[in-house]
């Protein structure tokens, strides 16, 4: 306790406390542009980066440990905020990048990545953006953060460099990716004008409230900030691929090599989220106008969201078999999920808040563990010579007879991600839960709601409709997914068979890089386990203390601002 | 010390699961592994039960809230009452003592560890369900043991019998597990606003929430949802996994697996579950209208209708099967009687005879290479002494002889029975199937072990190892003596389960003497033991013509009972031209007609006119494209959405 104490009065005191995660990202950046000097010991940096970033992700669950759900400690003149919410995403992008680095002795073994130190360094500086992007607290760190992840992911996608594909996606992401800024940045400079040149979000408030007062914002302010919303919420659109904005995704996940897809699917899908809430319950929760109209924009791209990426990802088991892609596929069931995360979001309250936190943070954790499994399958397919490729679903034929534990290990992964095992399949069912709650109110108009601040007839019949297309795209869903496990347990292809048993076996031997990237997908997987049997705290401790404090810094973000003022 | 109770169950299912993942290439740690674990398990629970003993009507009770989502909540936790502890206590015992005897059972087989991990899964599961604190984990471990009963009963899974009767298990009590758990729904939803915080489905807290629901009769619906529709919901489950009449007919299939299962499973420990939750729902039992005539007609019907079928087996473990079944009646029917102490008293004395008996016959199965017909064997009492001495022990427990344990717990069923009122339906029943019981269990063990060999003379019956014999030594102890914890004599104090089981219960507390033997209900029913025993040496010791008597004089009752009243017969008849006619109509309407022609075909065109929209007009793998369609949906998303805005821009105020 004693040490708990002091720690909290480190974070309070100390101006650097509150960045060291960021600075621990930075030092393993370094660090890794350091080993790519020597292409010797390039594929090492991973292994001098590992402490960096296990020292990186428990300090950050020390902070969440001491930092109580209505507390914030700000930055630089309040652009940079540490609460409970921007804790727990942290805590999410520095798992991910630890167990990305973790299996970077593997994944980066791969002959088409030429630069290793260099993919990790953009690796890392990615990650480092993502963990400043869910600290944001202002328009500029916001949009430079963002850039940050867009440059590192647009040098990582096109790494492979003699693989066209990987050419291609990298230019079809840098002119979408281009395009979406510019369409942010419009956006922004709308709010900026309006704020009159004000970028902290928590002044935000104060300043809309008097907008009345000015004689030259008396026009059109509404219709104004309402178009600043839809530019905002079409760019972070695009970078979480919810539709009608997703149509680069699937070229994207195929053309980028596997550990890139890896980190596009989750790191800069759990910044931009984090930054969407933010910005949403700051500057636009304000006015029911607004919170109105991001609901019904919200809840209409996830119902197209759920039915695109559900529907169109069953196309890829009408293509041939060879040219089906897993990784493609994976575009589209990542574009699923973001859509059933969205309807909890877009009921604009804390309770649903949190569900959806809770939702992420369970799917992140399965799509994580998939996505390794992923990158081992790709390594015991080159290791053992079978001569498929490995993105094809034909390289999960006989896998649970040819290499038992991986085959199990994305078997579950898999039936989480149809929501048929507990982790996903409760998140799920709370899920249902929040948009039922609301949407009951369209059938039974007599229904008080409890759990919802907003009580607007359309959002309940949105609601009401979002209920039934989640059921009837998780059904479509299951299918996709349960055809990836049908192929895992279908009998495999015999020369493969031949080829694995009759291959001699290399001794083995120690290898460092084998032994953690197990251990990362049994402790990813033991993880996710702890969602089900933990549920509780998970959902009603960490999950509702983020949303809380989400909520509460954009109350009182302002008066902290002024304090400070103040004080000076 | 009862606060860490959950390692109970949580020891065994860890080293079940450890023998799965890690250790099942090696026989002997895999073996001590689940050995271990019960042992500790068992020792746990003999601590608890003597400081339960010490006070008895002590009740601990930890649960936590496991999934909340809005008002609905599930918990998880322990409930350690008499009933369990003694549940626990008894199970770990039998347990353990099966697995030192599969240890020789078992030991050419090359699964041997996978039976281990089986075995200390299925421990592991039984001891979840009965210290679980409500309905719901009830079911959870219910399904749990259903399924390890399943995979044990199919262990040899490459013999076809085995396979079938495994699968036919698990079939039968998926219809009882179908209807526990719409029962377990129905009554969840009629009551579901009057469970406390902390305790959804509660046994605790059943009597007060039932008390609630007399009260106020508008959460009772007519109809279709009433208090007796939920109740025999609910009764389907013990019906199917306690073996009664209808749902029966598995336990005697899975006497295909191996004997240590069928002594563990099939007699001792699951089948006894349905009885034990029975007695749990007791009180929900006493205000369903209806609810207990049911249960006893059930039990006592299942108790006489087997006793007679297993007058003709010969097979020696579909012989003892039968007669498990009818002892199950018993329980049961002693539950409909309203004297649920009495049913788990059986229960117990039950456990240990039975599992003697069984595990005899596996004996003698061991002993003469797996031959298992009755007319093949015979004259082994001095070949196997040990197993004959102990065979011979539970065969007169179990015929009720004083002063061997079940004598003890079936004279308080007879007696219940009789307070019912003298001579009515269940009584006379019950007794008849007491001269039954000792008539089939006397044959058992006179085609057995009496009269000469007649089995291939190249096969030398043996004694078994040691390890196989040990436990038939120590469970003969309890076969003696378990029954004097419940006699009702006042040399020893009186009815100490009883009064264990019920501490708050007065009437238990009294004691009498002697004089307690002497009611007509037990004169009648040792009488009647004695006939039975009498009547089976005159038949089958002195092959008396009675022996074909039966056979020729009334072929068409004898055929009836060889071929158990063609129950199996008659599901097979009503299956295929009742209900497979009717399911393939729908099979053929909804998945060939439907879903395998209609829709494809119908999705191939839509799917293709899909694919040629999508590659002309969004996905074509060209950026401009997408950046077309994206700014195409933005300014869609801008007039919808703004002009309402600007429409209403003057009403607005910050």
């Amino acid at each position: 306790m004693i040490v708990l104490k002091s720690f909290e009065l480190f974070l309070n005191k100390s101006v650097i406390a509150p960045l060291i995660p960021e600075l621990f990202l930075l030092l393993g950046a370094l660090i890794a542009l350091l080993c790519s000097i020597s292409p010797k010991h390039a594929l090492r940096a991973w292994i001098y980066n590992t402490p960096v970033l296990i020292l990186a992700f428990v300090y950050n669950i020390l902070v969440y440990s001491v930092l109580s759900s209505n507390e914030q400690v700000y930055l630089f003149k309040g652009t940079f905020v540490l609460d409970s919410f921007s804790v727990l995403l942290k805590g999410l992008i520095l798992l991910t990048i630890l167990s990305f680095n973790l299996s970077a002795g593997i994944s980066l073994k791969n002959r088409e990545i030429i630069a290793k130190g260099e993919f990790q360094f953009l690796a890392l500086t990615m990650s480092l953006g993502a963990a400043f992007l869910v600290s944001a607290n202002d328009l500029i760190l916001t949009f430079v953060s963002l850039e940050l992840i867009s440059l590192s992911a647009i040098a990582l996608i096109s790494i492979a460099k003699k693989n066209s594909l990987s050419s291609e996606a990298g230019i079809k992401y840098l002119l979408n990716g281009a395009f979406a800024s510019a369409i942010l940045l419009f956006g922004f400079s709308i709010i900026f004008g309006l704020a009159q040149g004000n970028t902290l979000f928590s002044t935000y408030p104060d300043i809309i409230k008097n907008f009345n007062n000015i004689e030259l914002l008396k026009t059109f302010p509404f219709t104004l900030f309402a178009l600043a919303l839809f530019l905002l919420t079409a760019a972070f659109g695009f970078k979480l691929s919810l539709a009608p904005f997703q149509l680069w995704t699937p070229d994207v996940y195929e053309g980028a090599p596997l550990p890139t897809t890896t980190l596009m699917a989750t790191i800069s899908k759990i910044a931009v989220f984090g930054i969407m809430c933010r910005i949403f319950f700051t500057i636009f929760s304000f006015h029911i106008v607004f919170t109105g109209i991001f609901a019904c924009l919200l809840a209409l791209m996830a119902i197209l969201s759920m039915l695109y990426g559900n529907l169109i990802g069953l196309r890829q088991f009408s293509l041939s078999p060879a040219k089906r892609s897993l990784k493609r596929l994976m575009a589209y069931s990542s574009m699923a999920q973001m859509g059933y995360i969205m309807t909890a979001i877009c009921l604009v309250s804390d309770i649903h808040l949190e569900r959806a936190l809770f939702y992420l943070s369970a799917y992140i954790v399965v799509n994580l563990a998939f996505f390794v499994a992923l990158i081992k399958l790709e390594h015991w397919h080159k290791e053992n010579n079978l001569g498929i490729n490995p993105d094809s679903f034909e390289a999960l034929k006989g896998l649970f007879k040819l290499n038992p534990k991986l085959g199990l290990l994305m078997t579950f992964c898999l039936a989480n991600l149809a929501a048929i095992l507990p982790s996903l399949l409760i998140a799920k069912i709370i899920l249902l839960q929040s948009s039922l709650s609301v949407g009951l109110k369209y059938l039974i108009p007599s229904l008080t709601l409890t759990e919802s601040q907003i009580q607007l007839p359309v959002l309940s019949f949105l609601s009401f409709i979002m209920t039934i297309i989640i059921l009837i795209t998780s059904i479509i869903g299951a299918f996709y997914y349960f055809g990836l496990i049908k192929n895992i347990f279908s009998d495999n292809l015999p020369e493969a068979e031949n080829k694995l048993f009759n291959a001699t076996k290399p001794a083995l031997r120690f290898d460092l890089s084998r032994l953690m990237l197990n251990g990362t997908m049994i402790s990813l997987l033991i993880l996710s386990l702890s969602f089900t049997f933990n549920f509780q705290f998970w959902l009603q401790t960490v999950s509702r203390e983020s949303a809380i404090a989400l909520l509460s810094s954009a109350a009182n973000g302002l008066k902290e601002v002024m304090l400070e003022k103040e004080v000076k | 010390m009862k606060e860490f109770s959950w390692l109970i169950p949580f020891l065994p299912f860890l080293a079940g699961l450890s023998i799965i993942f890690i250790t099942h290439k090696n026989r002997f740690v895999s073996a001590s592994l689940s050995m271990g674990a019960t042992i500790i398990s068992a020792i746990y629970a003999f601590i608890l039960l003597f400081t339960q003993i010490a006070k008895p009507e002590e009740v601990f009770e930890n649960s936590f809230n496991w999934i909340q989502i809005g008002q609905f909540h599930l918990d998880l936790g322990v409930l350690l009452d008499p009933l369990a502890i003694t549940m626990l206590a008894l199970i770990c015992t039998v347990s353990l003592l099966v697995q030192i005897y599969s240890h020789g059972y078992m030991n050419d087989d090359k699964n041997y560890a996978r039976f281990f991990s089986f075995l200390a899964l299925f421990t592991a599961s039984m001891l979840a369900l009965v210290i679980s604190p409500n309905l719901f984990q009830v079911y959870i471990f219910w399904e749990l043991v259903g399924l390890f009963s399943y995979l044990l009963i199919g262990f040899w899974h490459d013999k076809e019998t085995a396979a079938n009767a495994s699968f036919k298990a698990f079939i039968i009590n998926r219809v009882g597990d179908c209807g526990l758990l719409a029962g377990i729904l129905l009554l969840a939803f009629i009551t579901q606003s009057l469970w406390p915080e902390e305790g959804f489905l509660a046994f605790s807290a059943l009597p007060k929430v039932l008390n609630q629901l007399q009260e106020n009769s508008h959460f009772l619906l007519e109809g279709f949802l009433s208090l007796t529709v939920i109740g025999v919901l609910i009764l389907m489950g013990p019906m199917a996994k306690s073996a009664q009449f209808p749902l029966h007919t598995w336990l005697p299939d899975a006497m295909e697996g191996p004997t240590p299962i069928s002594a563990l499973i099939h007699a001792a420990t699951m089948v006894a579950a349905g009885v034990y939750l029975l007695a749990r729902l007791f009180p929900f039992y006493t205000i369903v209208p209806h609810g207990l005539e049911i249960i006893a007609l059930i039990g006592a019907f299942t108790a006489i209708f087997s006793a007679l079928i297993a007058l003709t087996q010969n097979d020696i473990k579909k012989a003892l099967a039968y007669s498990t079944c009818s002892q199950l009646g018993y329980m049961v029917m002693c539950i409909g009687l309203g004297s649920w102490v009495g049913a788990i008293f059986h229960l117990v004395t039950h456990a240990f005879f039975k599992a003697l008996l069984f595990l005899g016959a596996g004996s003698v199965i061991h002993g003469c290479h797996h031959e298992q017909d009755m007319n093949k064997l015979g004259g082994l009492a001095s070949k196997m002494p040990i197993t004959h001495a102990t065979f011979l022990l539970a065969t007169l427990a179990i015929s009720g002889i004083p002063p061997l344990a079940g004598f003890w717990s079936k004279e308080q069923i007879i007696k219940v029975a009789w307070e019912a009122g003298s001579f009515n339906l269940t009584f006379i029943l019950a007794i008849i199937t007491t001269l039954l019981t000792a008539i089939y269990m006397f044959r058992i063990y006179f085609k057995t072990f009496g009269g000469q060999y007649k089995g291939d003379l190249h096969i030398l019956p043996h004694e078994s190892p040691k390890s196989m014999t040990i436990p038939l030594i120590i469970l003969a102890i309890p076969t003696c003596l378990i029954g004097l914890i419940g006699t009702p004599l006042g040399i020893l104090g009186g009815n100490h389960f009883a009064k264990f089981l019920q501490p708050l219960n007065t009437e238990n507390l009294h004691a009498g003497g002697f004089e307690v033997l002497a009611e007509p209900a037990a004169i009648l029913a040792l009488l009647l033991s004695i006939i039975g025993i009498l009547v089976s040496i005159s038949i089958y010791k002195n092959s008396l013509p009675a022996n074909r008597f039966f056979k020729e004089s009334m072929p068409g009752v004898h055929k009836l009972l060889v071929n158990k009243f063609y129950i199996d017969e008659i599901y097979i008849f009503i299956w295929s031209k009742c209900l497979s006619p009717f399911i393939g109509a729908v099979y053929l309407f909804f998945d060939k007609i439907l879903l395998q022609d209609f829709l494809p075909s119908f999705t191939k065109y839509k799917m293709q006119f899909g694919a040629w929209l999508l590659s002309r007009t969004a996905q074509t793998g060209q950026a401009q494209i997408y950046m077309n369609v994206f700014l195409f949906s933005l300014i869609v998303i801008i007039f919808l959405f703004i002009v309402p805005v600007f429409v209403f821009e003057s009403d607005l105020k910050f």
